[in-house]
């Protein structure tokens, strides 16, 4: 037995010796690869004659039923009419953003990074660690209209050490929307503050509706959305925790207290199923008249008038609300990253992140996916006004707000964003109480690397 | 009085496992005919009508057909190679003893074992450096490994219940190595290169992780991506999910049907043997 | 025979062992090498010598909870798994009048990817509009709606019914083998009155010795790889109550950034693979004729 087990061992050491040499080779010749496209590129541009279009290569996981799919496919379309050909976009398609993530990281330790990356999910702290990513300082200052259609505040959100890593090419301001039906049936309107929230529930459900669609499964958004604006309204402290990006300390009263308040949401405001829910299940419970109220951004708007999603003229019933104390969540996406190394790559890169991130690309996004541009100088076409009234609503709402807060996606390290599946369960059922919750919080973000 | 009990026992115990069985995949085939509506509002009932609206926009929404034939090359080719090349190594692993022979099967033991999360980045290299990037036969060549612990199991077991007579006499009749392999061996083992075929071909159609990391364009894509087209963030809609998952999951259960039937006709062959 | 035959034993050899170095060698060799380094996505790993192992043993819940509950879904699936699926092999052996349909229906489950079976019982398991509470309230609690993934008291046990019951393979590799058995031993058998239950027993049971051990040790280890269904249903939870060591190794890999520590997890479960497989292979003794 033993014998047999040590003869294992010593062909496994024979055969890891074998490929240990093999793949010295093989990572000696991509590094060759390297040298010599980095070379070649340099060469073309001495010589400017040669006027084929430039590849750069441009993962999506904005496909299939993805919301913003629709935009997506329609930036794409318009900037291949435009340079098409100076620049050719070879795009890539990764159905689901868990799995955009894991490629994304993938390549990246392959030294494989894609011309033009999206940041997300901690994407953008790995490239930045990485040295992998080249910052957008140069070309902004080259470009004064460019750098004033995203805006100071959107600019200084990506910035770290003064170098601008990313362009975001939205605003997410988010707020929640409520059935007016309901609400009239409870006689509530929105609350402007926790308690009014709260005994608000207790009217919803008095009046046999489930106040809210929450959901803990997957990135448990629709729950830290409500989550994110307890802790922001809390206080100066509050404020400051959300909006500081990557806290490490989560053992805070505020956490604590919105955690104890989320538990008793958990337990009494929200549908059976909201423990280990998907976003799906929370958006069904809301447009299928379920639940009276969902915290979401505007990219949902489109659902309320689509068939398949609610029932006929559920639109007329929805409004839109701020979070108590006059508050909303106001994000940027961390946006477009230039992953490309080699001059040609990277200015073909900033070429097309220019165009999805200018006055046009915001203009697409927002008449294509319900996208709130970064820059105050695009407007809502009349048709989109007439197509989806709850938008303008939800713009006029984000106006009046003078508290403003991130999401907790958008703070915090991804691993975190990944426990609170775990988490949430676990904190409903008892089995620990909102200052272990915290903890343990603190621990998750200790660990990233 | 005994075997009466014994009889309701063994009834009960298939009915319940055909139910177990059937039962998920009927609910997912209603599901699929169904609005959103009728699937949160009346879960286990008949759909309103038989509409094809879930199945028409499936094939809008992801580029399922060419995921498709890439899906069936991807099945077929992973799976012939795989059968003949383990079908080599197992004979000779379970038929002759020489030097090394535990070790060659300790350390192809260890490819059970390894977790795909380790081998994600590995292969990519290895891949990529072979220069099989985005290529069907990429794919083709790391699913063929990835059903080498399986196969070699499956078939080297099938092989050690055949008599050795059979290739004695074959070896008395004049007959080479190879032939005996191709013409006596390879005959009479089909009920187990149907078992190993089925699941080598299962393990192609449906692997996830590796094809997308292996892969970068539509041609060399198979069809468990297409699946994970319904699965975006903020998408809700179940009605169209789970044609999408009947469109990916009806294939496989006919080609299971059809190579079954090779198992079953192998099955009367291998009474031969005895 | 072997020395007449060694270029041919090669020959047969080379292209799996070829196949092996492909597809496995080169991610052993990182493995076992980053396991003793820091090294996160996009960084150069760093000789870190044994921190990361005795981390693992010293001082990590989470590891502890996914470790057991891989070893428990280990010995589940190696016993209770195989046994429902040879049960139902000798019982469709019988050739009775369902045979055929039974065993094609068997196989659906096993037939869909594991997403997709993990999204389906999801859906079963809904505690608003599952399959399973509304079929409990046809039969008269019309409040019933237990959170079967979410509640502590039966997550691990829905989990493990996503897969404990869906024996298919092991039922068709069994039956495979049965017909393999010479029919003049049947025969024998019943001249000297044995029962179809005593024939079962005493005869084609330990003929298949071989391929039961077989059947153990893919069980067994199918569960060291079991992750997307345990994605789409728990994700591990509530807490780390379904928390196994592929889902652990994934996490650390890919939500911390932290390749190197997962990396000693892997070394780890590889090393409780072995002595799984290791142990199987000598208690069926595998690999030996039968006749």
């Amino acid at each position: 037995m033993q014998k047999s087990l040590y003869k294992a061992g010593c062909t496994l050491a024979g055969m890891l010796m074998l490929t240990m040499s093999i793949t010295a080779c093989g990572s000696g010749n991509s590094a060759e690869n390297n040298g010599a496209a980095a070379t070649a590129g340099s060469g073309n541009a001495a010589a400017p004659a040669a006027k084929a279009p430039v590849k750069i290569s441009y993962l999506t996981f904005r496909v299939g039923t993805h919301a913003s799919a629709k935009m997506e496919e329609e930036q794409i379309k318009q900037f291949n009419a435009k340079y098409g050909n100076e620049v050719e976009v070879v795009v890539e398609e990764i159905p689901s953003d868990a799995a955009y993530v894991d490629k994304i990281k993938i390549l990246a330790a392959s030294g494989d990074v894609p011309d033009v990356v999206m940041g997300k999910d901690g994407i953008n702290d790995v490239l930045i660690k990485g040295n992998l990513a080249t910052p957008f300082n140069d070309y902004l200052d080259k470009d004064a209209e460019w750098k004033a259609a995203i805006g100071e505040d959107a600019l200084a959100s990506n910035t770290r050490d003064g170098k601008i890593w990313s362009i975001s090419d939205q605003k997410q301001n988010i707020g929640y929307f409520y059935n007016k039906e309901m609400f009239d049936k409870a006689g509530i309107k929105p609350a402007e503050t926790w308690d009014e929230f709260m005994s608000n529930n207790e009217k919803l459900k008095a009046a046999g509706f489930v106040p809210l669609a929450l959901m803990t499964g997957e990135n448990a958004w629709t729950s830290n959305l409500i989550l994110a604006a307890m802790i922001g309204t809390n206080g100066e402290n509050g404020k400051t925790f959300m909006n500081t990006l990557h806290p490490t300390d989560f053992n805070t009263p505020e956490m604590i207290q919105a955690l104890n308040m989320m538990k008793e949401l958990l337990e009494k405001y929200t549908t059976k199923d909201a423990l280990g829910a998907g976003y799906a299940n929370a958006a069904n419970a809301f447009s299928q008249g379920k639940a009276a109220m969902i915290a979401n951004g505007p990219w949902m708007i489109g659902d309320f008038s689509d068939p398949t999603k609610s029932s006929e003229g559920f639109d007329a019933k929805v409004g839109v609300a701020a979070y108590p104390n006059n508050s909303l969540i106001s994000t940027y996406e961390v946006g477009y990253m230039i992953g490309a190394k080699t001059p040609e790559t990277r200015d073909a890169a900033e070429k097309f992140i220019k165009f999805k991130t200018g006055l046009e690309g915001q203009t697409l996004a927002l008449e294509y996916g319900n996208v709130m541009p970064v820059s105050s100088e695009v407007q809502p076409s009349d048709a989109l006004k007439e197509k989806y009234p709850i938008m303008v609503e939800s713009i006029t709402v984000a106006q009046k707000t003078q508290l403003h807060y991130r999401t907790l996606d958008s703070i915090v390290y991804p691993n975190v964003t990944d426990a609170w599946k775990n988490l949430y369960p676990k904190l409903a059922a008892g089995r620990a109480t909102a200052e272990e919750i915290a903890k343990e919080l603190t621990e998750i973000a200790a660990k990233n690397k | 009085m005994l075997k009466k009990s014994l009889g309701v026992l063994k009834y009960g115990f298939v009915i319940l496992i055909v139910l177990l069985s059937l039962g998920p995949f009927l609910w997912v085939l209603l599901a699929s005919f169904k609005t959103n509506a009728e699937i949160l509002s009346n879960s286990l009932g008949w759909p309103s009508s038989f509409r094809f609206s879930n199945y028409t926009k499936a094939f809008q929404i992801a580029p399922i057909s060419r995921f498709y034939i890439n899906s069936v090359i991807v099945g077929i080719f992973g799976t012939l190679l795989n059968l003949l090349l383990l079908g080599m190594a197992a004979y000779v692993l379970a038929r002759f003893h020489f030097r090394g022979k535990k070790l060659l099967m300790g350390a192809f033991s260890l490819s059970l074992l390894i977790p795909g999360a380790a081998m994600l980045q590995p292969l990519y290299l290895t891949v990529n450096a072979l220069g099989l990037y985005d290529k069907l036969i990429g794919l083709i060549i790391v699913y063929t490994g990835f059903g080498l612990p399986v196969s070699l199991y499956i078939l080297s077991s099938y092989f050690l219940t055949i008599p050795k007579e059979m290739e004695e006499s074959a070896y008395l009749d004049g007959a080479s190595f190879i032939q005996t392999f191709f013409r006596i061996i390879l005959p009479i083992s089909k009920p187990g290169f149907g078992t190993a075929g089925v699941m080598q071909f299962l393990l192609c159609w449906n692997e996830f992780q590796f094809a997308i990391i292996l892969t970068t364009g539509n041609q060399s894509r198979t069809l468990p991506l297409a699946l994970y087209y319904f699965k975006s963030q903020f998408a809700s809609d179940y009605g169209v999910m789970f044609a999408a998952t009947m469109v990916v999951i009806i294939p496989s259960i006919v080609v299971y049907i059809l190579l079954q039937e090779q198992v079953v006709s192998g099955l009367a062959a291998g009474a031969v043997k005895g | 025979m072997v020395r007449k035959n060694r270029g041919y034993i090669t020959l047969f050899l080379l292209p799996t062992v070829a196949l092996f170095i492909i597809v496995y060698a080169v991610s052993l060799v990182i493995l076992f090498s980053t396991s003793f380094t820091e090294w996160s996505a996009g960084r150069s790993p760093v000789f870190i010598g044994l921190a990361n192992y005795i981390k693992l043993f010293t001082d990590d819940a989470d590891f502890r909870q996914s470790a057991l509950n891989t070893g428990i879904w280990v010995v589940l699936q190696s016993t209770v798994h195989v046994a429902i699926g040879t049960l139902f092999a000798v019982i469709l052996s019988m050739k009775e009048f369902y045979w055929k349909f039974a065993r094609t229906v068997y196989m659906f489950p096993n037939i869909i990817s594991g997403a997709a079976v993990g999204m389906l019982f999801l859906c079963m398991l809904n505690p608003e509009f599952g399959a399973v509470n509304s079929i409990v309230r046809l039969f008269g609690n019309a409040d019933y709606s237990q959170n079967w993934f979410m509640d502590y008291a039966t997550a691990f046990l829905s989990v493990t019914m996503t897969w404990l019951p869906y024996a298919a393979v092991v039922t068709i590799l069994i039956l495979a083998e049965i017909a393999a058995i010479p029919e003049s031993l049947f025969e024998s058998a019943r001249i000297d009155g044995a029962s179809n239950f005593k024939i079962n027993l005493y005869i084609i049971i330990p003929m298949l010795r071989n391929i039961i051990g077989t059947c153990v040790i893919l069980s067994g280890t199918s569960m060291l790889q079991k992750m997307d269904i345990i994605l789409m249903t728990t994700g591990g939870g509530p807490g780390n109550q379904t928390m196994n060591l592929p889902i652990y190794i994934y996490k650390t890999a890919l939500m911390d950034n932290n390749f190197g520590y997962s990396n000693s997890v892997g070394v780890f479960l590889i090393g409780f693979g072995l002595i799984f497989v290791l142990l199987c292979r000598n208690l069926f003794r595998i690999g030996s004729s039968q006749n």
